[in-house]
């Protein structure tokens, strides 16, 4: 049985595959940059619980959580034509729909998912900042954007960094399904290999080893990341404990610096 | 000058202190004592906002705030009035020493990096820390860093140092340091306001010009330290320095 495997195709069919990686990477980058920036925004929103904004943030967060993302990429593929026909109809214009490019749809598909996902994450993040460095920065005499901006933002980052870097991960591997819009990314450059040469099984391991490595320098560069990060970060050492003298002890005999510092502030 | 008309403060339906009056002249060094939970924190927290009060007015320098009529919206700028120095230090930990003190130069005063680097190293050797200037904070003594928090405060120059507890965080050997410290801070700018709320009352009689004893619902007393500490006129406040005869021996 000497074709079952071809080896050797394994390999040549990288550079082949390759070709089809800027678009792999444009969804990934374009998608995560969005997907920050509204998702910092979300977070925002949510941790200042700021009224009916907060609400609309919250089903948005579950319905992206709560469906699946190729549903998704349908839905932002078929609904939104229709809709912006729908659009057309009623204003009677014409615009021509069929000419927007399907990346659009992909990219929009990827983009708010990610935020949806990274709001969570910024969130907890944003929520984990020491509040005594909060009060800090408001004591000088800071704005609130000021202190979002100059404090609390940096040092949420330092926290959400890992959890940003999986989801990173786990967006480049989830490019793949952009073939469901007609976006040759590079698993649909593999397909439309096979189906020259009926090799798939050739071209799924070249996808895999792709992919992997992929995975693997996105890893090494957050870890040179996060160590520079992290260095001096309250991640490392404890922040020095108070004493507790008999005259600190609050009502419940909590610790009395405990108390501001649990006291809800927004940030 | 700090004046402090009719202030009022609850937590939910917990009035901490009402319709609390107190006037503090510039130059002033200002103890506050009291017990634990009496709302010392809280006087010294709604004087920069920290917390919002329910009602009153605050007269600092030219600046008022009016709790009813000025929206929290100025509360940043009212905040500039005065300093804070925390007891929990609350550096910033991503910062350098320098970098702390340099923050709110530069965001908040809006001097340009040389400038506000001249300063701030200017305010680091007052509290001897010169040599610590590129350190993280995580790398500092507890007395260190609270220098630095100290520093931070003093970089502002509002003329009003507010000290909330400064020591109490620190092990034994690290207290006297800091308050060597706040005190050569003291007697170096008589123009500067403090108002420090400690519970190390041996210092207080020592530098402050004037002291309040502070109970559940706002001042019960207030005098010079001779005064309170050896001749209170109040019941309360002599039951609450007989807790601290012992510390206070020697003083
Ligand atoms: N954020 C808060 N929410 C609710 N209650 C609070 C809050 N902060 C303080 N309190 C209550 O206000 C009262 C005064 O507290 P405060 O911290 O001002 O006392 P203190 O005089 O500074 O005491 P200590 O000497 O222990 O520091 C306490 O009964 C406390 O439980
Ligand atoms: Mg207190």
């Amino acid at each position: 049985m000497p074709n079952l495997i071809d080896f050797k195709l394994i390999f040549t069919n990288i550079p082949k595959l390759l070709r089809a990686l800027p678009i792999t990477l444009e969804i990934t980058f374009f998608a995560m940059i969005i997907g920050l920036v509204l998702g910092l925004l979300l977070a925002i929103i949510k941790v200042n619980k700021l009224p009916g904004l907060a609400q609309i943030t919250a089903v948005f967060v579950s319905f992206i959580r709560g469906t699946p993302l190729l549903v998704q990429l349908y839905i932002s593929y078929y609904a939104i034509p229709i809709f912006l026909k729908y659009i057309n109809y009623l204003n009677h214009t014409n615009y021509n729909i069929n000419a927007i490019p399907s990346m659009v749809f992909v990219l929009l598909a990827f983009s708010l998912n990610e935020a949806a996902y990274n709001s969570e994450n910024i969130r907890a993040a944003l929520l984990s900042v020491n509040k005594g460095e909060i009060e800090a920065a408001k004591s000088l005499g800071m704005t609130r954007w000021q202190v979002l901006r100059r404090i609390t933002i940096p040092e949420a980052f330092v926290v959400a960094l890992p959890t940003l870097g999986n989801a990173f991960i786990g967006l480049m591997k989830n490019t793949s399904l952009a073939f469901v819009a007609s976006v040759v990314d590079m698993t649909a450059q593999g397909q439309i290999l096979a189906g020259g040469n009926y090799r798939y099984f050739e071209v799924y391991l070249s996808l895999a080893i792709i992919y992997w490595i992929l995975t693997i320098i996105t890893e090494q560069i957050l870890r040179i990341l996060e160590n520079r990060l992290t260095l001096f970060s309250k991640l490392q050492t404890q922040v020095p404990m108070a004493k507790t003298h008999f005259w600190l002890k609050g009502k419940w005999g909590q610790p009395i610096n405990d108390r501001h510092s649990a006291s809800h502030e927004t940030v | 000058m700090i004046d402090i008309q009719h202030l009022t403060k609850r937590f939910n339906h917990n009035t901490i202190f009402e319709d609390l009056n107190l006037s503090i002249d510039s130059g002033e060094v200002l103890g506050i004592i009291g017990p634990s939970g009496a709302g010392k924190s809280t006087l010294l927290r709604c004087l920069n906002l920290l917390e919002e009060p329910d009602q009153g007015l605050i007269t600092i320098d030219k600046s008022v705030y009016d709790v009813k009529k000025d929206s929290k919206k100025q509360a940043h700028l009212f905040r500039q009035q005065t300093s804070m120095v925390f007891q929990q230090f609350n550096l910033f930990q991503q910062k350098t020493v320098l970098e702390n003190v340099m923050e709110g130069l530069i965001t908040v005063k809006k001097l340009d990096r040389n400038e506000a680097e001249k300063k701030a190293t200017h305010y680091l050797q007052a509290v001897d820390l010169e040599n610590r200037l590129n350190y993280y904070p995580q790398q500092l003594s507890g007395g260190q860093q609270q220098r630095v928090g100290i520093a931070r405060g003093l970089a502002m120059e509002s003329g009003v140092l507010l000290l909330d507890e400064p020591t109490s965080a620190l092990d034994t050997e690290l207290v006297a340091e800091v308050l060597n410290t706040i005190k050569k801070v003291i007697l170096n700018n008589k123009n500067q306001t403090v108002i420090i709320v400690s519970h190390e009352l041996a210092f207080i009689k020592d530098v402050a010009t004037r002291v309040v004893f502070f109970d559940n619902g706002g001042i019960v007393e207030t005098g010079t330290p001779d005064k309170l500490f050896n001749y209170p006129e109040k019941e309360r406040t002599a039951l609450f320095l007989s807790r601290f005869k012992h510390s206070l021996k020697g003083a």
